[in-house]
């Protein structure tokens, strides 16, 4: 999920003054929450999501999109413009880290993935199996990277159980 | 909570209830839901020069939360229409449609008195959710017995037609795929890679089903009231339809609802084999290996439609309750699973 960051940040920032602040009494508490919400409010122009995860986003995805279409040129089926057209960006700007970049090449990719899936025909069972199987390894180190990323969430602590 | 008038939510109910001197004389709010908002109120009336003291509950719409586009009546209606039948539900008092009462629309119902077992383990030493073993045993009977009769629910003489009749052979199927991949679309997240590849081996392998019926689509331990060691109501029907019981169990037997001890336990109430063999026998439904094997694909799918969801409220509705956000951010696991559920599948 690669919103805008501005957006948490002004999420948060709603949550500290409109829903924990009305609700604090100690004036000290609430002027720290209130020097919380003005640091976020300076910092938040300056933070941005890390460049090496969007590059590497943008590699792989160039990485599995090239695999596909010398599959599929190599079997006479057609490849599908938006993976020539992103191939022809990142070759001219570089695997840059950019998130719009990134987004366009996880659309090509899509567009790659259902490509690959209607040509099986033409490809033959053995080819058809073994792209599938680049595919899925591509999907699998791209979903244990960012769930390697993420830190166990703490549910319990943010939703009390139904007890009556 | 500042959205809730208690003075005029009194006059409102004092006039629905055809009650005299209403007060308010508790009010909570749940906080364990990430989704319908659920009010409860301690009331004391006249009615009938007779002097009453009862709980209600009320489930509210929520203004952003991960399963919009939200229609509260679907669950008041299936609820209600549930309590003529064997499965374990809260009585229903009324639904109303009229958001300027409340904000949004809510539906009213009893409260059951009784516990829910979620997020508890730590009072055990042995870190068992339901450390008495005869209250499992029981809760096990009933865990069985609700959802063979909700399988076994006459949905079309109960009058839930308006859910949507799938058909015979891969209506089930492909009506939910259908719904969870339009909630992908419009959360924004079905130009992902991994949503499109699991998109076209959901397409594929559609699987038939020639008797549709009533899927609860979140049944599991948490999510059931129980009492005395039984199961006094089952709850959060917000996700039901008509569709293939398969699709349920599937779900049932997912790993995040099993228990870490006993190991692996369905619900934490008894071993997978056991559940199975007890489900067949009373709800005269075949356990089928291959359709739970979509399901649990599907099932995956669907994960990712609700964390979307709630990732795509976050962004773009504003709303003070950051539970969104943080569902949200948990979609990186549900994309996890969903590619890690077909791997292991097709790897083989």
């Amino acid at each position: 999920m690669y919103y805008p960051i501005d957006i948490y940040f002004r999420r948060l920032m709603d949550s500290l003054e409109k829903v924990i602040a009305p609700r604090i009494e100690d004036e000290f508490t609430l002027g720290q929450v209130y020097a919380v919400i003005e640091m976020l409010e300076q910092i938040k122009g300056k933070v941005e999501y890390k460049r090496d995860l969007i590059r590497e986003d943008v590699e792989r995805g160039e990485e599995i999109m090239e695999k596909i279409s010398q599959a599929l040129s190599g079997a006479g089926a057609a490849v599908p413009p938006e993976i020539e057209e992103v191939e022809k960006e990142i070759r001219e700007k570089g695997a840059l880290p950019d998130l719009a970049l990134r987004k366009k090449v996880e659309q090509a990719a899509c567009k790659a993935i259902d490509a690959a899936h209607s040509a099986r025909e033409d490809l033959g069972p053995e080819a058809s199996a073994g792209l599938d199987s680049e595919i899925r390894r591509y999907l699998v180190k791209v979903s244990t990277r960012d769930l390697g990323l993420m830190k166990p969430p703490r549910l319990a602590k943010i939703s009390r159980p139904k007890e009556s | 909570m500042p959205e809730f008038d208690k003075e005029k939510i009194a006059g409102y109910l004092e006039e629905k209830l055809e009650a005299a001197g209403l007060e308010i004389t508790s009010f909570w709010q749940n906080l364990e839901g990430w989704s319908m908002v659920t009010y409860g109120l301690g009331l004391s009336y006249e009615k009938d020069g007779k002097k009453i003291q009862r709980d209600i509950i009320i489930r509210r719409e929520p203004v952003a939360g991960l399963l919009e586009p939200y229609d509260v009546s679907i669950e008041f209606r299936v609820i209600s229409a549930l309590g003529k039948t064997d499965v374990a539900v809260p009585g229903t008092l009324w639904h109303e449609p009229d958001p300027s009462v409340l904000g949004k629309p809510f539906y009213v119902m009893d409260k059951v008195e009784g516990k829910v077992h979620f997020w508890q383990m730590r009072f055990d030493p042995e870190w068992r959710l339901i450390p008495d073993d005869e209250e499992r045993r029981t809760l096990g009977e009933d865990f069985v017995a609700n959802i063979a009769a909700i399988h076994n629910a006459d949905w079309k003489g109960l009058g839930l037609e308006f859910l949507g009749d799938p058909g015979k052979g891969k209506g089930s199927a492909e009506k939910i795929l259908d719904y969870w991949e339009d909630v992908i679309e419009r959360a924004g997240f079905r130009d992902k890679p991994v949503v499109a590849y699991a998109a076209n081996w959901l397409r594929d392998n559609v699987p038939d089903w020639d008797r549709p019926g009533l899927v609860h689509a979140d049944y599991r331990t948490g999510n059931y009231i129980a009492r005395d060691g039984r199961i006094a109501a089952v709850l959060d029907w917000e996700m039901v339809h008509l569709g293939d019981p398969m699709e349920d169990i599937s779900y049932i037997i997912g790993t995040a609802w099993r228990s870490p001890r006993p190991y692996l336990w369905v619900s934490h109430l008894m071993p997978k084999e056991e559940f199975f063999e007890r489900y067949e026998e009373k709800s005269k439904i075949k356990i089928d290996a291959d359709r739970i094997k979509y399901y649990h694909v599907l099932n995956n799918f669907k994960a990712v439609g609700i964390a979307g969801t709630a990732a795509n409220a976050f962004r773009t509705k504003p709303n003070p309750d950051l539970k969104p956000g943080v569902f949200g951010v948990t979609l990186v696991v549900q994309f996890f699973n969903l590619i890690r559920a077909l791997d292991k599948y097709l790897s083989k």
